[in-house]
């Protein structure tokens, strides 16, 4: 489920504020295993004292304003918009090259009232976000409510930095309201689907890859092919589709 | 979906059971045999492999019916119904030990097909489109001559329709000794002897009443139905009942004849090398549980076994 909400921010302002940060600022994010390249961030709200100020602890609800949000006045006008109790606030960096495996937050979910809102600062055209494999295309100065608790992936394509100021709210009757108001976004297939349905109706591609039985020869083989033939697609587009696919095939008989 | 596709080398090993339009799902499946206890077994190892998560043509069932005509496969040789945990996942791997035969243990397509009646499909389509499925997924892929199918035990409740979409074949009715059965049913029920988890055409019991019964009498109560739907069919549709105390030897004696399977002495060693095992879990060494079972049936499964069982059961011996 992806949402975007009835709110626009000027992005020019949000990129004067980011413009401001120094190379100190940026922490890399905590949870290494998820990602290959540089994802990191810079704290506006988090928990004091010991600890990553980048981990939005779920077990924690003392979340305060930090120095760094004090120099940034337009994302806190961003912020004081949100008539809801926040926790963590950060901005986060996905250089160029980077990419974000696919996976689940376990500690969101809109029915435990914990739901998390993107507001895109900076972006490009060949950032790649997918939520549950669909491809949801955010702008600069948009607001999103993402439901991150399915999978999800980003692989930044582009030559610049993609940074999202990313806000933890605790939800309310102002907050879904909001929500409501928004607008459901479908999303988009992936850029190996074209390529998948090629193979499907030809048979000779099909040769090449239906005696493959290891995922990571597959996905291998299956760039190669896909190269070949001028489809651009990732091997994390593969990976993705055999997870979603793995997934489909495990709940057919949920209706 | 719009298109047809090629599905030589496809067989179509799943159909989705949505709200409204079912959906076939062919695999390409190469030469892997159904050779595991369950139909599904075998999916779901070809499962695993990426080709088959990512690739699956998705066809409405009358591509079932283009199929048959393009390429008509192997015609049923013989049907198992049974009462279950009678032997017949024995029977069924007995006869999966020869390569010769293709053999489908309770394949789901085949039980989505019989349930399209539920989303207003008529007699005359669910037999053809059984018939198209049966020749579809029956392509022989290893050089094999002979189809056989065991059902799942509530499809005893759909024997004349079975007959009628496959009048030929020879069929037969395994049942055990009820008060074993039903030992073995209330620590591990099948699904169909759980009120209300599949929906089957169950005969006899209100889906009100069965909420309010002990576990013990709605397995006996739906055991007595699939014993009563065998016994009512078994003369007029020519079936053959065979008890589970003649198991392995009746494969032999009784089974192959009735359904015109001559063996060699060398596919009589072959089939009998499964023998030893439990059927369905072949890390399991099979033991006779005659005994333990009958030490085991507590005293109101007893009370409920004569009640509704052990009458039908004496009829059945008696054929």
């Amino acid at each position: 489920m992806a949402v975007r909400l009835p709110l626009n921010f000027a992005p020019a302002g949000l990129q004067a504020d980011l413009a401001t940060l120094g190379s100190g600022e940026w922490l890399a994010h905590f949870n290494t295993g998820y990602f290959t390249g540089d994802w990191s961030g810079a704290a506006l709200r988090a928990v004091e004292g010991p600890g990553n100020p980048m981990y939005a602890d779920p077990t924690r609800s003392d979340f305060a304003d930090t120095a760094l949000l004090q120099q940034c006045h337009q994302l806190r006008a961003v912020i004081e918009t949100f008539q809801c109790p926040l926790r963590s606030v950060r901005l986060l960096r996905l250089t160029p090259g980077s990419i974000i495996r696919e996976h689940r937050d376990y500690d969101l979910g809109y029915e435990a009232g914990e739901v998390r809102i993107h507001v895109p600062v900076v972006t490009n055209p060949k950032v790649e976000f997918y939520l549950e494999n669909r491809r949801i295309l955010m702008g600069e100065g948009e607001c999103w409510y993402l439901d991150l608790n399915r999978p999800h992936r980003v692989q930044n394509l582009g030559t610049t930095d993609r940074v999202h100021l990313v806000i933890d709210c605790q939800l309310n009757d102002w907050l879904a309201d909001l929500i409501a108001s928004g607008t459901a976004c479908e999303g988009t297939e992936s850029a190996y689907e074209p390529f998948r349905r090629l193979v499907l109706g030809d048979t000779i591609l099909q040769d090449q890859l239906v005696n493959i039985t290891d995922h990571q020869t597959f996905i291998t083989r299956t760039v190669e092919l896909g190269h070949e033939r001028g489809f651009q697609f990732q091997p994390t587009d593969v990976d993705a589709a055999l997870q979603a696919a793995k997934r489909a095939w495990m709940e057919r008989w949920i209706v | 979906m719009n298109t047809s596709p090629n599905l030589h080398d496809w067989l179509p090993i799943n159909i989705t059971r949505p709200a409204a339009e079912p959906v076939v799902e062919w695999c390409r499946f190469g030469t892997r045999r159904f050779d595991d206890p369950f139909f599904d077994h075998t999916v779901q190892k070809a499962m695993r492999d990426p080709f088959n998560l990512l690739f699956r043509h998705q066809t409405p069932l009358d591509t079932l019916l283009d199929r048959q005509n393009q390429s008509p496969g192997l015609a049923p040789g013989g049907f198992i119904f049974h009462m279950s945990r009678c032997g017949s996942t024995l029977v069924s791997q007995m006869l999966a030990a020869l390569p010769e035969h293709i053999v489908l243990s309770e394949p789901p397509p085949l039980d989505a097909i019989l349930r399209t009646d539920r989303l207003g499909a008529t007699d005359e389509q669910r037999i053809a489109w059984l018939r198209a499925w049966m020749s579809a997924i029956s392509q022989p892929r290893n050089g094999e001559e002979r189809l056989y199918v065991k059902l799942d035990a509530w499809h005893t409740f759909d024997l004349p329709l079975l007959r009628e979409a496959f009048p030929d074949a020879p069929w037969i009715f395994l049942y055990r000794n009820p008060i074993e059965v039903m030992v073995s049913a209330m620590k591990c029920p099948g699904m169909h002897l759980v009120p209300n988890l599949i929906d089957m055409n169950l005969p006899g019991i209100a889906p009100v009443d069965a909420e309010h019964m002990s576990q013990a009498e709605y397995i006996a109560r739906v055991l007595a139905e699939v014993l009563r739907a065998a016994l009512r069919n078994i003369v007029p549709l020519g079936g053959r009942a065979v008890d589970y105390s003649d198991l392995p030897e009746a494969v032999f004696t009784d089974i192959a004849p009735h359904f015109n399977l001559t063996l060699t002495a060398a596919q009589i060693e072959t089939m009998k090398a499964k023998t030893p095992f439990h059927a369905k879990n072949p890390q399991m060494f099979f033991e006779p549980d005659t005994e333990s079972k009958q030490q085991e049936a507590a005293a109101d499964a007893r009370a409920l076994c004569a009640e509704h069982l052990d009458p039908l059961y004496t009829q059945l011996r008696a054929l």
